[in-house]
């Protein structure tokens, strides 16, 4: 109950977070000194056009551009309680079918992105951690690709695989192949800072004395690490990818406009250097949307590996779980609780 | 560096015959193992830098016009050179002033939907673009031109006012004629499929990645000059590659079969190349141009604007901002129908000249930072640009050097391309920059004439304010020239005139290369809109 009061909280906060996002995005777009029926005309491409006055004036009678700010926002606002986004001022088509038809590419491509920063990330992490020469060079490489920017790593990518070896297709087309080069250039970026808090949290972790209890009993280093070690070093990982997805969208933006990829990332580009107004809102209330329905499933998932914050919850509800740093590294009453259930992860999740 | 296809037509033995001439004249190449006869069937993947936001080629003159031009035909053919072939209509009149036209069409044609072109259907094209509920920013637009339907397959087109560059205007991509059941009973699809009578039929835009169209079998009315019947290739595919660098890659991995738009830093190495075939045409019009704006100091007076006309060095400018890819122009690139061969009122680079004009014009004190003041004010103006664009802000930064030479401060304010387009309405700026192509001198009217300047109710492309009686008659009379050489001769008079009243600064001319592997071949040019026509083009692979 507590739990699902919780989620309805969290559901309550996001459903602000996007009405703010929105009028965020619509102030900070019409704030712009630029008038909307002149982007609407096609002038903000640079081109110089002549407009006459009659074609001007069916414009901003058409957008009600010429009622006050405040008016249009209201408008805005009560299309938008009602799912509708308008038209894109540029493309000439409602924004939920063009936002319809990015999707897929963009999920597509940060599906393959997460699950390979994820591979990458936990490999890294637990084959290097604790042994000291494999940990710092692991740890360089990683420092290296985490501030590595997006553009540069994608294109060096491109250089090498596509244009020099030839091995893999540069230009989307459609085909798993064609993803491979722009999924790796945004998860590497996203595994770098993952593995480097996951390897830090399982090295805090691998020193408490439980590891070396369990480590007395005769199991391997990885056995220790996997069944042990893990689940305790996972809290700060978890919170890492819930910031590591913004992370990501970023990137897939940037991905998507070096590999001339079709997806929301390149849309919103396109959108606001275009001025466009109607799809930047559209697309950036999908992003806010995304992120906090992430970072809520994070949460989620935060309680299924530590059941503490449910007790946690219940003597301070309404106290997040990315408020509790404390389970970072496993307290000495966490090594105690572990020492107890000994190997017993199994039946500490049928217990729960 | 003159780079020019011989303004020959589009037979497959002369349009190899050019590539051959244009490779030599490159310094080399070899041969195209694409062969000298064309070769059935078969796709194009060609990389294309903008992807058209709405592809109705009606609308506007943007980005759809430079892929649409497969699935449209226009009335007429523009030759390049102030000629004009027929198309879709047979043979025209124009009237002695050249306000009103009479087009005699095909009877054979064909919609993609099934649709018969006849007088009708083209008046509903006509009628589409002067109805403003329809948004139309084209030139087309701009002239309001009425059509009378005279009998099945005539009709008569009269102009607001004389335009003797109609036949260029409509020649080209953006007048493509469409389906009358479209335009009429579906108008919302224009955005995203079009209906015309081109050698190809529209299939599919996948946004953000690529648009294909694929061969109409039942295609036989091709421009005069052309083999007439289907298209050699069964279909084409524009992928939209809007970073130069990876347009360029496609071209070296081979996965684009041909790439246009080729960065200015890869023109002459591409251009030089053995491994590629490929071509460059220099875009007609007023080209890449500071415009001063004359209503606000200190460009408000002509000898300031005489002497930035003289004191950059635009030589050294253009060739280090385009790595010397693209050359320098006078107010006309020297590829326009209309440009005058034998100016005499040529730009001179001319310090000395520009600081006397300077002092002449009061600025002749100095300032601590050794900028020109008067009355203790320092000459100084501002240029908003597009800070996407690094062409241009490669270009500014060398004028903003030059002109500090001179003791002129020229503030670079990068702005977004929206606020760029607001702020040239409302004659915010000192300098605007800008790339202006048209396959004709009228738009030297578009530019300079005083009937295009902003004035709060009519939104002009008059970037300087230029309003000058003597240019405005010159330019009339060029207009109401039905004859191609009465009009030459009047536009060249504007020519020589255009140095003295220095509105702008002339810069380069850009120019529009695009590179094709080798097994490609037949490709032509639209002269219309510049743009490479890929209606004869085919792939032997």
């Amino acid at each position: 109950m507590r739990q699902l009061s919780r989620i309805g909280l969290r559901l309550l906060l996001a459903a602000f977070t996007l009405l703010g996002a929105a009028t965020a995005a619509f102030f900070a777009l019409r704030l712009v000194p630029v008038d909307p029926a002149f982007v609407i005309l096609g002038a903000a491409r640079g081109d110089q056009v002549d407009i006459s006055p009659e074609v001007l004036a069916a414009v901003r009678a058409e957008y009600g551009l010429n009622e006050p700010l405040l008016v249009q926002y209201g408008m805005f606002m009560g299309r938008l309680l009602q799912g509708d986004l308008g038209m894109s001022y540029v493309q000439q088509v409602p924004v939920t079918s063009l936002i319809a038809s990015q999707v897929q590419p963009t999920l597509a491509l940060a599906g393959l992105g997460t699950l390979l920063a994820l591979v990458l990330s936990l490999s890294a992490a637990i084959l290097t951690a604790g042994r000291r020469l494999p940990s710092g060079l692991a740890s360089v490489l990683e420092l290296t690709a985490a501030s590595t920017p997006v553009f540069w790593l994608g294109f060096l990518l491109m250089l090498i695989f596509a244009v020099q070896l030839r091995a893999l297709p540069m230009i989307d087309d459609g085909s798993l192949a064609s993803l491979i080069l722009p999924a790796v250039t945004i998860a590497l970026p996203t595994a770098a800072p993952l593995a480097q808090v996951l390897r830090q949290s399982l090295e805090d972790v691998l020193e408490q004395p439980f590891i070396t209890t369990a480590r007395a009993r005769g199991l391997s280093i990885m056995t220790v690490k996997l069944r042990h070690a893990l689940r305790h070093a996972a809290i700060p990982y978890l919170t890492m990818i819930g910031f590591a997805f913004g992370a990501l969208l970023g990137g897939a933006a940037i991905t998507e406009t070096l590999f001339s990829r079709p997806g929301l990332g390149r849309l919103l580009i396109m959108s606001v250097s275009n001025q466009d107004l109607p799809v930047v809102i559209g697309v950036v209330l999908l992003s806010t949307l995304a992120f906090v329905l992430v970072n809520t499933l994070v949460d989620i998932v935060y309680t299924l590996v530590d059941h503490r914050l449910n007790e946690k919850t219940a003597a301070t509800p309404g106290e997040g779980a990315a408020a509790s740093p404390d389970t970072r590294t496993g307290t000495g009453a966490d090594a105690e609780a572990d020492m107890r259930t000994g190997t017993g992860t199994d039946a500490e999740r049928s217990g729960a | 560096m003159r780079i020019t296809l011989p303004r020959r037509r589009l037979l497959p033995a002369a349009a190899t015959t050019a590539l051959a001439l244009v490779l030599v004249s490159c310094g080399g190449g070899q041969s195209a193992d694409a062969g000298d006869e064309p070769v059935e069937g078969g796709q194009l993947t060609v990389a294309l830098r903008d992807e058209p936001v709405q592809l109705n080629p009606l609308v506007d003159q943007g980005s759809g016009a430079h892929s649409v031009r497969p699935v449209v035909d226009s009335l007429v053919w523009d030759n390049g050179d102030g000629t004009y072939s027929p198309w879709l209509a047979e043979s025209w009149e124009v009237s002695e002033d050249a306000s009103h036209y009479t087009f005699h069409l095909r009877d054979d044609v064909t919609f993609h939907d099934g649709e018969h072109l006849d007088a009708e259907a083209v008046k509903a094209n006509f009628d589409f673009v002067v109805d403003p509920e329809n948004r139309s920013t084209g030139s087309t637009a701009k002239l309001q031109p009425e059509a009378t339907v005279v009998d099945e397959y005539t009709l008569e087109v009269q102009l607001e006012a004389p335009e003797s560059s109609f036949l260029t205007l409509i020649a080209a991509p953006y007048f493509g004629i469409l389906s009358p059941r479209q335009l009429q009973d579906d108008p919302e699809s224009l955005a995203d499929t079009l209906i015309g009578t081109g050698p190809f039929v529209f299939d599919e835009w996948v946004r953000g990645q690529s648009l294909t169209y694929t061969k109409n079998e039942d295609y036989a009315w091709g421009p005069e000059g052309t083999h007439g019947g289907p298209a050699y290739l069964d279909s084409i595919r524009y992928v939209f590659l809007p970073e130069d660098q990876t347009r360029y890659n496609a071209l070296l991995t081979g996965e684009a079969d041909m790439v246009d738009y080729i960065p200015a830093e890869y023109n002459q190495e591409v251009l030089d190349s053995d491994e590629y075939t490929s071509d460059s045409f220099l875009l007609p019009g007023v080209g890449y141009t500071l415009h001063l704006n004359t209503r606000q100091e200190p460009f408000d007076d002509v000898r300031v604007r005489q002497a930035l006309l003289h004191g950059l060095d635009r030589e050294g400018i253009v060739a280090s901002s385009t790595f010397g890819a693209y050359p320098v122009q006078e107010y006309l690139a020297e590829t326009t129908p209309d440009f005058k061969q034998d100016l005499e009122n040529t730009i001179e680079f001319d310090p000395d000249l520009a600081n006397q004009l300077l002092d002449e014009a009061g600025w002749d004190e100095r300032d601590s930072e050794g900028y020109r003041t008067r009355d203790g004010e320092r000459l100084s103006t501002e240029v908003p640009f597009n800070s996407e664009n690094q062409l241009d802000q490669r270009t500014l930064e060398q004028v903003q050097i030059d002109a500090r030479e001179l003791g002129f401060e020229v503030n670079l304010l990068p702005v977004p391309a929206a606020e760029h387009s607001e702020r040239m309405y409302n004659g915010d700026y000192g300098i605007l920059a800008s790339f202006q192509s048209e396959s004709t001198g009228m738009q030297l009217w578009r530019l300079y004439g005083s009937d295009n300047v902003s004035d709060g109710e009519t939104i002009g492309s008059n970037a300087s304010f230029l309003s000058d009686p003597e240019l405005d008659e010159l330019l009339a009379q060029a207009r109401q020239s039905a004859d191609p050489e009465e009009r030459a001769g009047y536009y060249g008079q504007a020519q020589e005139l255009l140095p003295e009243l220095a509105p702008a600064v002339p810069l380069h001319s850009r120019a529009r290369t695009f590179a094709a592997q080798p097994y490609v071949g037949g490709v032509g040019w639209d002269y219309a809109w510049p743009q490479p026509y890929l209606y004869e083009a085919w792939v032997n692979r």
